[in-house]
């Protein structure tokens, strides 16, 4: 981290390297189109390599901050309205995504850390679930949500602090610090 | 009813980055005076923060990766030699194929709001410092203060009380010369105290005014919204 804030590439194409599979996940979970999901994984990657002197360690992980920039960037994209032929990533289109994923040490640990999220997530009413999902990979208002699904926006509001919390009682100690 | 039970249940909201701008910056004033919300805070977003690992793996294409070494390369030579990327090739690089977002076309107008500009003028270590208050946008920064520190060549934004950014946004200072587009320059964040500097970058010579928006983790290309701190240069 140190190297990539003195400007060294070499040491920027190692983090790319261990975190642009899990930042073109995300994008693309989110966007739902190959193009669109690199070129906010670009953006992502490229503000992270001009503004890291700004990470703050004590504010989370290089992962951690990586894809919150990514999640940013791709509520900029789907509010930009970039994406025209958005869908949600489904079952569909699964050996496209696993094209390019070597079972290498660093994705099995991705793929175990993904198993135990996922487990956690299927604990909760699905109520919860969905308002968590429309607000996090969506990027819709907590307004937009109730607008959208006829309900309260403070039943919203509890829904996704509810489902947060029950999802957080579900995880181990070992996520809290990824 | 409390403030703390009305604005309990946006914790859930807050991390998901789902609360609507009004009731964000009420509670972003809030958590500042109630531990107990803090604290749910910092519980509820250990789950948040993993929520992107949940999604079904992808890798992106070898294309990818070669068009951001070139960048990297090229600027990590600049910045070798002392040189600052040219702005053009930065928002080409930075932008790619996306469109870009609207600029500061009406910043005039929100300057309305803003109240609060004077200059001082010290010396420091035998260079001439000279202190400009920037005008604070007091509708979304309520008792907030900044000024500008020029000693020198070096050039510094200072705040105090200073809402923190909303999680997964930053404080961002711009360089503004009429005639052209606002240049990106540092981002920020302030401590708990609402206290916070950061060192401008850019060239401030031949500057019209600086700039300080709200915007996305890791700092715009363009702004996005509008400045929440101004201070003529000229």
């Amino acid at each position: 981290m140190q190297l990539v804030r003195r400007g060294e590439a070499r040491a920027f194409e190692v983090l790319y390297d261990r975190h642009s599979g899990a930042a073109f996940s995300l994008a693309y979970r989110m966007v739902g189109t190959r193009s669109t999901a690199e070129e906010v994984v670009q953006e992502a990657f490229l503000a992270f390599w001009r503004v890291n002197a700004r990470y703050d360690r004590a504010r989370g992980s290089v992962r951690t901050w990586i894809l919150g920039i990514v999640h940013n960037r791709a509520i900029d994209a789907l509010r930009r309205g970039a994406v025209h032929d958005r869908r949600r990533a489904g079952d569909e289109g699964l050996e496209e995504r696993f094209a390019a994923a070597e079972q290498t040490d660093v994705e099995v640990a991705r793929r175990d850390e993904a198993r135990e999220v996922r487990s956690a997530l299927e604990t909760l009413p699905s109520d919860q679930l969905r308002v968590i999902e429309l607000a996090y990979f969506g990027g819709f208002s907590q307004s937009e949500i109730a607008s959208m699904l006829d309900t309260p926006v403070g039943t919203v509001k509890g829904r996704m602090r509810l489902g947060l919390a029950k999802m957080r009682s579900q995880l181990g100690p070992a996520e809290a610090a990824p | 009813m409390s403030d703390h039970d009305a604005l309990r249940d946006a914790a859930g909201a807050w991390v998901l980055g789902a609360l609507d701008e009004d009731e964000a910056w009420r509670f972003a004033a809030h958590l500042d005076v109630c531990a107990a919300c803090r604290d749910e805070v910092e519980r509820l977003r250990v789950a948040a923060d993993v929520l992107p690992l949940s999604v079904p793996p992808a890798e992106p294409g070898p294309e990818l990766k070669r068009r951001l070494m070139t960048i990297v390369e090229t600027e990590a030579r600049q910045r070798r030699r002392g040189e600052a990327p040219a702005l053009a090739d930065r928002l080409r690089a930075r932008l790619g194929g996306l469109r870009v977002r609207p600029a500061l076309a009406a910043a005039a107008a929100t300057l309305l709001l803003l109240v609060g500009v004077g200059v001082g003028l010290g010396v420091r270590g035998g260079s001439r410092t000279e202190v400009v208050a920037l005008a604070v946008d007091t509708a979304k920064l309520r008792g907030a203060s900044a000024q500008l520190v020029r000693t020198g060549d070096e050039t510094e934004v200072r705040v105090s009380h200073m809402p923190a950014p909303l999680r997964g946004r930053v404080y961002q200072v711009w360089l503004q010369r009429d005639g052209h587009a606002p240049e990106p320059d540092a981002v920020f964040t302030v401590d708990r105290e609402g206290r916070g500097s950061v060192g401008v970058r850019g060239d401030v010579k031949g500057a019209d005014a600086v700039l300080v928006t709200d915007e996305p983790a890791g700092g715009s290309t363009v702004p996005t919204r509008q400045p929440v701190l101004r201070g003529r240069l000229s």
